[in-house]
Formats: structure tokens, sequence, C-alpha cells
């Protein structure tokens, strides 16, 4: 068991952590702007694919140098508004468990994004529609038939990158648990590998999948003998 | 996915710590309470006072084995996703162990453990409005005594919730739990609709108070499900007045839940600007201590968020503000930060054993609420000098690596007697009187203890002064040790005068010997001993079983 001391050091390096490395040299720029200051401000609804509007989604209102950071959740209506925001470029997204995160002005999972410009005393408007993304679900067992608990699943992709295909990491991943269980979600539709790898043996399998908008996916993976 | 592999070995054996290469081994067997082998257990081996470890993993047969080991004071654990964590020599879950000696060329056979089915909690987490919440984090704590006061200890089993709000928590050892979900604080986002949720224990509120203790026996599974509360977040924002005049820089950092009675443990934080202001958004209602450090203007970064204050050119100023936020913005604090008190003296020795007073060190252990203030250690000159510096808060005084021969016979502090008690330092003080005394008059009570008229093994033996008064935390009063392998305890170090008692019992739970509940309950079956200075006395115990 970690020891108290350790776990409060923990703690503190994770307020630390979030602390921006370059403090020291920030302009005076964070929190609201000023009153009266010639502010703008972006406001709009998140909806599901059918209309519904989705309440408790993060939309999130970041300068493009990573200074600024805006988040608002929406209400049951799925609206939101961020206020005081300084004439300039934004980047907005919006995200909910479970759907696919969108940045504003994407047609796809993969496009580009489009950042808003904001003029003086301005309320841009960003509305997102956000699809239900694929889910894989499933258990992992060895060689023994066991499951195997503790050991990272990762999803992975080939992607083309300056011509060549290559293999990159989708989503984050998971860690499966006592049972073997792992539950990867909010993907975007394609084709995908699973990879689960036991450390201790160094022995790897991925197998290969596709997965659609709202789907789950359920399967098992046995790791082959040593 | 081929080819893999090679990287993965490299990845493997880079991890290791800097353990030197030795020639004793240790073998043993993982099995599960029920006899049967548990395959893929990992063993993990430390020894004391070195970096590194060493791992292994079972084998079909639940076997392992550690080669090339130093010689040391070893600790050895096994765990299996699954199955409570077990200490080696550990006989019951929390059970307080103490390390095994190994020599240079020993073989060390029948490592066993016999690992216990672990319980599980699961659930699923929601918001006000039973939407299943994603990422939020759940943690397991339990209540604990930790240098003299009950408060609650993580106990390293958590999670996060995926899409559907599900967690599971497993592995866990019979007991009671506190379960609390924290949604991961950002600080990185400030929050735009001041809208958010406070951490939350089971069964859905801020209050550990009014938490509900989750009892789960062993292989036990519950399932549980709660809400988290809703909040306003507000910012805390201000000024850091720095003593010494020098510019901005460095970090502010507000935490709670080190005491019971608070909200589950969290800290955020932020930079000190150039102009020495400060924000910290996004923070829930609650009492909150609100420390700030200082560089001299300088903090170091290395890009991937380890921050460390840079030492060298002065001292790291600091100081701490208690805070109660309410439903509005805190404006206007003014932290001022001080270089701290400092305290210099002297060790003195009363006695013929050999001592090299350079080889000890002297700690100021910070107790209490001072969050990465945890305190300082100093290096003892050829002449007995120490001198700490950058002290604040409830201090307690100890000497480091003292040899058996010898034990601190009193510290005082200025006017103060700090042997068996703390020290307040709110300011600047430089307290430049400091005596440590030392006596190589250590008593000594060593025996066995019998159970049905047979020698009792792997029993602890506790130590305590029949005068709870003084039981209070630091005290060299209470002392606990655990059997050898052939039944016999030895305890040095007692000071003499005071009146003892004294009890074998057939376990002792992590932290239980510093409850005086624990202690008190122990009183009536504990026999009475009495010591003198230098004085070495053997007993016999009847084992308490418990």
């Amino acid at each position: 068991m970690p020891s108290l001391r350790a776990a409060v050091t923990a703690l503190m390096l994770a307020g630390l952590v979030a602390s921006p490395a370059t403090a020291a040299q920030r302009p005076d720029r964070t929190g609201p702007a000023r009153p009266g200051s010639a502010t703008g401000a972006v406001h709009g609804r998140v909806t599901g694919p059918n209309g519904v509007p989705l309440r408790g989604a993060e939309v999130r209102v970041r300068d493009p140098n990573g200074r600024e950071n805006r988040l608002a959740t929406t209400d049951e209506e799925g609206h939101y508004q961020v206020d005081n925001l300084l004439p300039g470029t934004w980047n907005v997204s919006a995200a909910k468990g479970g759907y696919i995160t969108q940045q504003f002005g994407q047609r796809g999972p993969f496009s580009a994004a489009q950042p808003i410009t904001l003029a003086a005393r301005q309320r841009a408007e960003a509305n997102f529609v956000l699809r239900p993304g694929g889910a894989v679900a499933g258990r992992l067992f060895d060689e023994y038939g066991d499951p195997v608990a503790g050991t990272r699943v990762q999803m992975v992709q080939q992607r083309y990158d300056r011509g060549r295909r290559q293999l990159a990491p989708a989503g984050v991943g998971d860690q499966t648990d006592d049972t073997g269980a792992f539950r990867m979600y909010a993907l975007p539709p394609g084709d995908y590998y699973l990879a689960a790898s036991l450390r201790e043996s160094l022995r790897e399998r991925a197998t290969r999948f596709s997965i659609d908008y709202g789907e789950t996916v359920t399967l098992s993976l046995d790791l082959p003998a040593p | 996915m081929g080819g893999a592999g090679g990287r993965g070995i490299g990845q493997f054996f880079r991890g290791r710590g800097e353990l030197p290469a030795g020639t004793a081994i240790i073998r043993g067997q993982v099995t599960s309470e029920t006899g049967l082998p548990v395959r893929r257990a990992q063993v993990r081996a430390n020894v004391s006072g070195m970096p590194g470890g060493r791992v292994a993993s079972t084998d079909a047969e639940g076997r392992f084995e550690l080669r090339d080991l130093p010689a040391g004071q070893w600790s050895l654990t096994a765990s299996k996703p699954g199955y409570v964590t077990q200490r080696l020599g550990q006989r019951r879950p929390f059970e307080t162990v103490t390390p095994t000696q190994l020599a240079d060329g020993q073989r060390l056979e029948g490592a066993n453990f016999a690992l216990l089915r672990g319980g599980v909690i699961n659930g699923r987490v929601q918001d006000d409005l039973g939407d299943p919440i994603a990422n939020v984090r759940v943690r397991v704590q339990r209540s604990q005594v930790f240098e003299g006061r009950r408060r609650l200890v993580n106990v390293g089993v958590d999670d996060e919730t995926d899409d559907t709000g599900a967690f599971r928590l497993y592995g866990l050892a019979p007991g009671d739990y506190y379960v609390s979900a924290t949604l991961r604080a950002n600080t990185f986002d400030s929050s735009a609709d001041a809208s958010g949720y406070a951490a939350t224990y089971y069964p859905g509120t801020g209050n550990v108070a009014e938490a509900q203790r989750v009892s789960v026996g062993a292989g036990e599974e519950l399932t549980i499900g709660f809400s988290l509360l809703p909040v306003r977040l507000v910012r805390v924002s201000g000024t850091v007045v720095s003593q010494s005049g020098e510019p901005g820089g460095g970090a502010v950092v507000l935490t709670h839940g080190i005491d019971a009675g608070e909200g589950p443990p969290m800290s955020m934080g932020g930079g000190i600007q150039s102009d020495g202001t400060f924000t910290i958004t996004n923070v829930a209602p609650g009492s909150y201590l609100l420390n700030a450090r200082s560089a001299m203007g300088r903090i170091v970064a290395d890009g991937r968020g380890r921050v460390s204050a840079a030492r060298g050119a002065g001292e790291i100023e600091m100081g701490s503000l208690p805070l109660v936020v309410g439903e509005s913005d805190v404006t206007g604090v003014t932290i001022v930060l001080t270089r701290g008190a400092s305290i210099a003296g002297t060790i003195v020795t009363e006695g013929t054993a050999p001592i090299t007073l350079a080889n000890l060190r002297v700690t100021a252990r910070t107790l209490r609420n001072q969050l990465g203030q945890g305190g300082n250690s100093a290096q003892v000159s050829a002449a007995g000098a120490f001198q700490l510096a950058s002290l604040a808060g409830t201090i307690a005084v100890r000497v480091d690596n003292l040899p058996s021969q010898w034990m601190v016979k009193s510290i005082v502090v200025g006017s103060a007697d700090v042997t068996d008690g703390t020290l307040e330092l709110r300011g600047t003080e430089q307290l430049t009187n400091a005596r440590i005394v030392l006596t190589d008059r250590v008593s000594e009570v060593n025996g066995a203890a019998t159970v049905r008229n047979q020698d009792a093994s792997s029993y602890s033996v506790l130590v305590f002064a029949e005068d709870p008064a003084l039981w209070t935390f630091p005290t060299r009063y209470i002392r606990m040790t655990r059997a050898d392998a052939q039944g016999r305890f030895t305890l040095r170090g007692l000071p003499g005068g005071d009146p003892y008692l004294i009890a074998a019992v057939d376990y002792v739970e992590d932290g239980e010997w510093q409850d005086p509940e624990f202690l008190e309950r122990l009183r009536e079956s504990a026999s009475r001993l009495t010591l003198r200075d230098g004085e070495t006395k053997t007993v016999s115990l009847r084992l308490i079983e418990r």
C-alpha cells in the first residue's frame, strides 16, 4: 500500500502539473476580461444526430496558443455560452462521454477544424451535432484460459502519413480488469486493430475489425502460448 | 504487429533501478488460499535503504526465484489482479510485518504466499439527473491511524468510469471502505459557467462524516451506485508577497482532504505571475489550505509537467493560509512568503560506545496539513553541529541513522523539550540553541511468548507506557516489533523510569499500534514492565489471540 506521504506527494504534483509551465511569461489575460473591454462571446447548442439536445456536454473554447482554455457545460436544452472572450481566433470543440468529440467546422472525424474569428463585441454561434461513437468491449484470456487482468489494450489504426501507411494508436486504450474485461468507446467509424500485449512474457496479439457509428463490437482475445 | 517484441525487452529491463548485484537467492511459491498455484503473479522485492528493486513472475506452478540479491533487509510483496496483495509474513490483510534479513550468499527457500481472493465493489456514477458520467475517477480509502491521528488513507485501488458510468474496484481486502468519485478537475479549463461537480463520497455527500462505509468480505462482489453532487465552481485569486522583495514565480496549491471530516483528498493549483498575482479556477466550496512557495523568482519546469523549485541562489520562500470557499469568487487573498524558521544546534553524546556523528542526520518532520512542506533533513558535522532551514508549521525532530548502541535521551529547542513532542513554528524565528543528547545507556527488553503452553511464533510485541499522556505522537513510549523466525523478540531504546505495559499479540494491523483505542483494549490483558536506562530484561509472555 502506498504511504500517505506518497499519496500526498502525488496530489501535490498533480496540482503543480496543472499549473502552466510558462506561468512567469504569461501575459496578464487570465480570467474574465475586465468589464468595459470589448469582449465577445461564443454560444450555441449541442444535439445528438436526431436533434435531441445533449445535456452535460462539455464545450471547450481555446485560443490557438493554448493560453486560455474555457469550459462550458450544456444545460437541459443543450445550450451553452462562453462570455468575456477577447477579440481574436478561438478553437471550439464539444465532447460528451460515448460521443465522438468534434471540433467546430469539422465535417468528419479526421477532417480539419475551422477556428472562429471573433470581432469586438461579437456573439458568434457555434452549434454541434455529435454522433455516438462505436464501442468495443470484450475480454482477454491467456493460454490457460485464465482472464488476463491489469493489461493494456489499445485500438490501432492504419493511417497514411507522407504517402506511407503507418499504424497509429486510436483513442486512449483501456486496462483489463480482474475478469479480463475491457471497454473502449467514442470511437469514430473505421477499420481497427485491437492490440493487447503481455509485458512480462513479451507476447502480443492483434485482431482486426470494423466499427460503425453507435455500434458496439463484442469480442474476446486469446493470447498465444509463449 | 510482429517485431515489436525487441522493443519490449529493452523497456522491460530499463526501469529496474540501480540495485547492485549480490549473491543471495529467494525462492518461493504463490498459491491461492485454497492451495491452487497462482500463475503469473508478480513478486516484488525491495531492500531498505537502496533504490530500485526486483520483480519476478510466477510460472505455471506458481513458483518464483529472485537471484543475485545483495544482502539487506528485504520486503517481498506478491500481487495478482483480483487477489489481495500480500507482503511476505502477512497472515491477514493490513497486518504489519517486518522485513526479512538476507545475508550474502544466503538461499532463502519457502518464501510462500497464500493469496486471498479480493472483494469487488462495482457500480455506476451518474449526474444529478441520472445520466451516466464518463471519466470519473473512483477511489477507495480506509480509515487508519497515521502519525497518531485517524485519517483516510488511499488503498491504492481506483478506476475511471466508462461511457456507461460503470466502474469496477477489485482486489480489495475484507474490510470497511469509503468510496469517492471525482470528475477530473482540469485546471487548464477555466469554467465559463461555474457549473461542476464536487468530489463526492458514496452515497452522495461531499463530507466524509456523512459518508457511508462499504463493507466487503473476501471474494464478495457488491454493487453500489451514486450521483455526483452538482456545485457552483468559483475562482480564488490574490497576490503573493515575497518578504525578500523578489519578483513572482513559483506556484500556489490549494489542498484539502488531509483531515477526516473533510471531503475527498484533492489539490489544485496555479502559477504565480511575474507581478505576484495568481488565479486558481474550478474550486468547489469547502475548507482548504492555500500553500504558496517561490524559488526566488525561479521555477523550473522540464516540459513534461514536472515542476521543481530551483534551489541554490537563495532559500525557497513559502507561506500558507487556511481558506474557506463559499459559493462566490474569492478575490484579494494575500499570502506573505517567508523563508520560514530555522533551527541550528549540536548533538552531544553521553557514553563511550563508538559513534560517528557525521553519519547521522537530523530530520524535522512537518506534521498536519503542510503539503509539499514535508520537512527538512540535515547532515550532522563531525563535531555534531546541524542546521535545518525553511521550516514552518508543526514539526517533530528526530535523529536518523543512529547505531543500535545509541538512543536519543533528549531533544531541547530553546526552552522547549520536544523529545516526545512537537514544535510550532509560525514565522521566521531563527533558533540557534537546539541541543540533542544521545546516550549509550540503551535499555532492552527481550523474550519469547507461549500460546496454550507451546512456544509461539510469528507474533507481534507491543510495549507502551501505562500513562496515556505519553502516547501522543511523536513518542518513544510506544514500540512494536515482530518476533523473529525462532519466536524471540528484542526491543531496544525505551526510555527508563516510567512504568510500561507489554503484550504479545497474534497480529497487529498497520497503524493500529498508534491507535489509543487499541492500546486501551490491550491494557487489561497486558503485563506490567519497568525498565531503567541501560537495563536489559528478559520476559516470558502469554500470547493474546484476537
